[in-house]
């Protein structure tokens, strides 16, 4: 430490880089005291309930069995009911991720809809889902609707779908003869598409000749799996859509009531808050641009493209990766309506084996890892839309 | 800047012609918009009928609707069962809390009320100003008085404090001689001292005779006593003894203030302060063991009785309150440039943003009582508010330091110029700009507080949802899901949708942005 002069006879209780590690020291201290007691009380809890901290009980019998989603027996581990819960979740987060998705970017264009009922009825639908909660929402969808829906029996078909208490069936799709060959089709043209659009984009780059990089590569991928199905003696899928036989439906995809209500409720929760977002985006382009590059002779498609959405992309994607994290996140609801998900699995082993710190802590370890994995990818998405050099 | 807000000094001097007028003061001559621009008609050509699409899109909407309001209404007016509203309001508002008591939750929501009426009222007046100050300590003060007349409270009896009092003062079982005789001499000293001390202060005769008065009287009363010859210590002595050190120490406390201007003024407090003193010694001073023998104020409810709407505005006033200066520090931490404070800080805000409300939950109600002493057990409400305020400061952490971040660095570097403290730099400079700019995000925040208040019903907590949950369960309300939970959504949507409406206009108000 140099010592100026004007220094020499200040206090040294009184120089702000000593009180600054000093603060810091004594902060450290005082947490450490507070971490200590804690943990004192907590092996003496531990004690008298008679538990410890290892992580062996994940390895005894659990002693329950679930049903939903990838399912276990009575007699399967601990870990093996964590995992069908950490499963059982990662569906319900990707299916919702994706449809929320739809449903928020369709109302958010409503929003701006120069039709008024539309627009109207769009922002009811934002202001009612976003000022309830969505517990409230998941209640009303899981107990007043879907459970209230007609018996097996009296099941409603809506086309393919089938709807009832016990129950939502959609069509499966199942591999017939060609279905190799046509996967093979879908290969060729994803790869042809990826490699026209390079290189056509790359020619109108450098030649500035109207290339259709897009369009080119959107009919390879669309038109050779198309071109597949129709050359094909039989279609390569065919759709298997569920029959009752005696008391139960055979055949067709299965959705639980339970993971209908939890996706149906977070899809549309979400879908409100993304509705909002995509229209602040939409909206925060300044209108200059638009109009100057309508003035520079581009179609209304690359405006759109080119102009408009790498912009208010750039706008939009972090607050949507916050409305992902909360899908996700939120998703821990599915207890309330009887889903076993990650969470509901864990309050059930904790009631079982008591082992309150083990569980909480792979809970939230899971979940914090859950919520980083959504926000890296997030992030690598957004550096790859962000402007350079801005 | 803005002339237009001065518009006189941007007007021509002596010049009274307005804008849009031809010359010569004539209004340009006026024609009715061509027909079909104006009236229902345009309107909704304009916004239903503007092209085929649109006017295909309205059609399609149109019968949608129309189907999904039939078969509402339908259900609504025909099926709905609406009594279960009906019977079950009481329930629904207070929940478990006891019936004859009710009238404590309904003042402390008038109470609740009438701040808010207050604070609108005063906040709109500038005038007012001097009166926010005491508005606000009332807000901080008001959580305390309504937890008291909520959770019912105890007070000790003046007997009770005066049993304690004397016992630790005297300790009679210590001093068992002394303890017979105290009364007497103890008086006497007080108004001893007292008396001495005016004597001092004021050259007055009759001021003085009127010192010495009561000082005789005290001394009576003492006689009988004193003449009495029993114990180690002869009662006469003591007697004397204590008018002697009163009268001494009453001399040099007279001599201390009559340095100070404020002496005499404080004479009379002095005088009064003795008397109930002596009176207290003389009378009412039973010197015993103490045992706590507390009147009971108001009934005491168990916070597991707390239910319904009730529980659900505690659990968000409560939470609010708590975890705004909360996440003001995490906030202040996480910009700190220390980084032993700001790694922690950083730590609980991600940690806790990072996972879902309800596992906070989760731990508040199974964690919390482990990591206390096992003799110390909160209760279960309070568990729920402990994980909604560490939740909820998080969030507001990050709200508030986006506004830190905001205010300008010009504005810290002038306050320091002007030579305050770090202290006072931030809270006088930074924290009042940061929070302004925040306000609408701080409201959402809020907002989505209020919402989540509905998970303690998932841990078992009977707040709105879960006494509407429990209703459902009853066998005499089968069926009657849709009701109660679209009560709930309202009662939500009500409370959510004025919030947000409050803070777009406080928004509006404070000048967010435009400052």
């Amino acid at each position: 430490m140099a010592r100026s002069p004007s220094r020499s006879f200040e206090p040294f209780w009184r120089d702000v880089r000593v009180l600054r590690v000093a603060g810091q020291i004594a902060f450290t201290l005082a947490a450490l005291a507070v971490a200590a007691w804690l943990v004192s009380n907590l092996n003496q809890a531990l004690e008298a309930r008679g538990l410890d901290l290892s992580f062996s009980f994940l390895r005894r019998t659990a002693g329950f069995a679930i049903t939903q989603g990838p399912g276990m027996v009575r007699t399967d581990p601990y870990w093996k009911a964590f995992l069908v819960g950490l499963a059982n979740s990662l569906s319900v987060i990707l299916a919702g991720l994706v449809l929320t998705t739809l449903i928020g970017l369709l109302a958010g264009i409503a929003l701006l809809s120069p039709n008024w009922l539309l627009r109207n009825a769009a922002r009811t639908y934002v202001e009612v889902i976003r000022n309830t909660p969505l517990l409230v929402q998941l209640f009303f969808i899981y107990f007043g609707v879907v459970l209230t829906m007609p018996s097996l029996q009296d099941r409603l078909e809506l086309g393919p779908v089938i709807l009832s208490q016990r129950g939502v069936w959609l069509p499966r799709p199942v591999p017939q003869d060609g279905y190799p060959i046509w996967l093979a089709s879908v290969a060729v043209g994803l790869a042809l598409g990826v490699w026209a659009y390079t290189r056509r984009e790359r020619r109108r780059r450098l030649t500035g000749e109207e290339t259709r990089p897009f369009l080119s590569a959107l009919a390879l991928i669309v038109g050779l799996p198309l071109l597949g199905w129709i050359v094909l003696p039989e279609p390569p899928l065919s759709f298997e859509t569920a029959v009752l036989d005696g008391l139960r439906m055979v055949g067709g995809l299965r959705m639980t009531p339970e993971f209908f209500a939890l996706l149906l409720g977070l899809v549309l929760y979400t879908g409100a808050f993304i509705a909002d977002i995509v229209r602040a985006g939409i909206l925060a382009v300044a209108h200059g641009q638009r109009e100057a590059a309508r003035s520079l002779g581009l179609s209304e498609g690359n405006v759109l493209r080119l102009v408009v959405l790498p912009q208010s992309m750039r706008v939009v994607i972090p607050p949507l990766t916050n409305q992902y994290l909360n899908l996700a996140k939120n998703s821990s609801l599915a207890f309330g309506i009887g889903y076993l998900d990650l969470y509901a699995v864990s309050q059930i082993i904790f009631n079982q084996s008591g082992q309150a710190v083990q569980v909480i802590a792979l809970l939230m370890a899971t979940y914090l890892a859950l919520s980083l994995l959504i926000s890296v990818v997030m992030n690598w998405f957004n550096r790859r839309m962000a402007i350079p050099g801005r | 800047m803005n002339l237009a807000h001065t518009g006189r000094l941007a007007d021509p001097p002596g010049g009274s012609e307005r804008p849009g007028l031809l010359p010569g003061g004539q209004a340009p001559p006026m024609e009715r918009p061509p027909r079909g621009e104006t009236g229902a008609y345009a309107w909704l050509r304009h916004n239903l009928f503007s092209s085929s699409f649109n006017a295909g899109l309205t059609l399609v909407l149109v019968v949608l609707f129309g189907w999904v309001a039939a078969v509402v209404l339908r259900w609504a007016v025909l099926e709905a069962n609406w009594g279960v509203i009906l019977k079950n309001w009481r329930v629904i508002l207070w929940g478990l809390y006891p019936r004859q008591e009710i009238w404590r939750p309904t003042a402390s929501l008038l109470l609740v009320l009438l701040l808010s009426v207050l604070t609108w009222f005063v906040w709109r007046r500038p005038e007012m100003r001097r009166w926010r100050t005491p508005i606000l300590v009332a807000w901080v003060v008001s959580p305390l008085v309504i937890g008291l007349l909520l959770r019912g409270f105890e007070l000790p009896t003046l007997r009770t404090i005066s049993n304690n009092i004397g016992y630790y003062l005297f300790r009679p079982d210590l001093l068992p001689a002394v303890n017979a005789m105290w009364r007497g001499p103890t008086a006497l000293f007080l108004i001893a001292a007292v008396a001495s001390t005016t004597w001092v202060l004021d050259s007055r005769r009759s001021v003085r005779a009127l010192a010495v008065a009561p000082v005789v009287l005290i001394g009576l009363l003492n006689l009988p006593s004193a003449l009495r010859a029993t114990g180690g210590v002869p009662p006469a002595l003591a007697v004397l003894l204590a008018a002697v050190t009163g009268w001494l120490v009453g001399r040099s406390i007279g001599r201390l203030l009559s340095w100070t201007e404020h002496g005499r003024r404080l004479v009379k407090w002095l005088w009064l302060a003795s008397l109930i003193a002596c009176l207290l010694v003389l009378t009412h001073f039973p010197v015993g063991r103490p045992e706590f023998d507390p009147a009971q104020i108001l009934t005491s409810v168990q916070p597991s009785l707390w239910s319904g709407i009730l529980l659900t505005l505690i659990l968000a006033t409560v939470t609010a309150v708590l975890s705004f200066p909360l996440g003001v520090l995490l906030a202040l931490g996480r910009t700190s440039r220390l980084p032993v404070i700001r790694a922690s800080c950083v730590a609980v805000i991600e940690v806790v943003r990072g996972v879902p409300l309800i596992t906070i939950l989760f731990m508040a109600q199974v964690m919390l009582p482990m990591f206390l002493p096992l003799d110390l057990s909160i209760d279960r409400v309070l568990r729920a508010i402990a994980g909604m305020t560490i939740f909820t400061a998080a969030y507001l952490a990050e709200v508030i330091r986006g506004g830190l971040q905001a205010v300008p660095r010009e504005q810290v570097e002038a306050a320091r110029a002007l030579g305050l403290s770090e202290l006072l730099v931030t809270s006088l400079v930074v924290l009042p700009q940061a929070l302004r700019l925040v306000i609408p995000a701080i409201m959402g925040q809020l907002v989505s507080m209020f919402k989540d208040t509905t998970l303690v019903a998932i841990i078992g907590l009977l707040e709105l949802l879960g006494i509407l949950s429990s209703i459902t369960k009853q066998r005499e309300f089968l069926g009657t899901v849709r009701e109660v939970y679209l009560l709930a959504a309202a009662f939500y949507f009500v409370v959510c949708y004025a919030m947000s409406v409050a803070s777009r206009r406080a928004e509006v108000r404070l000048g967010v942005g435009t400052r």
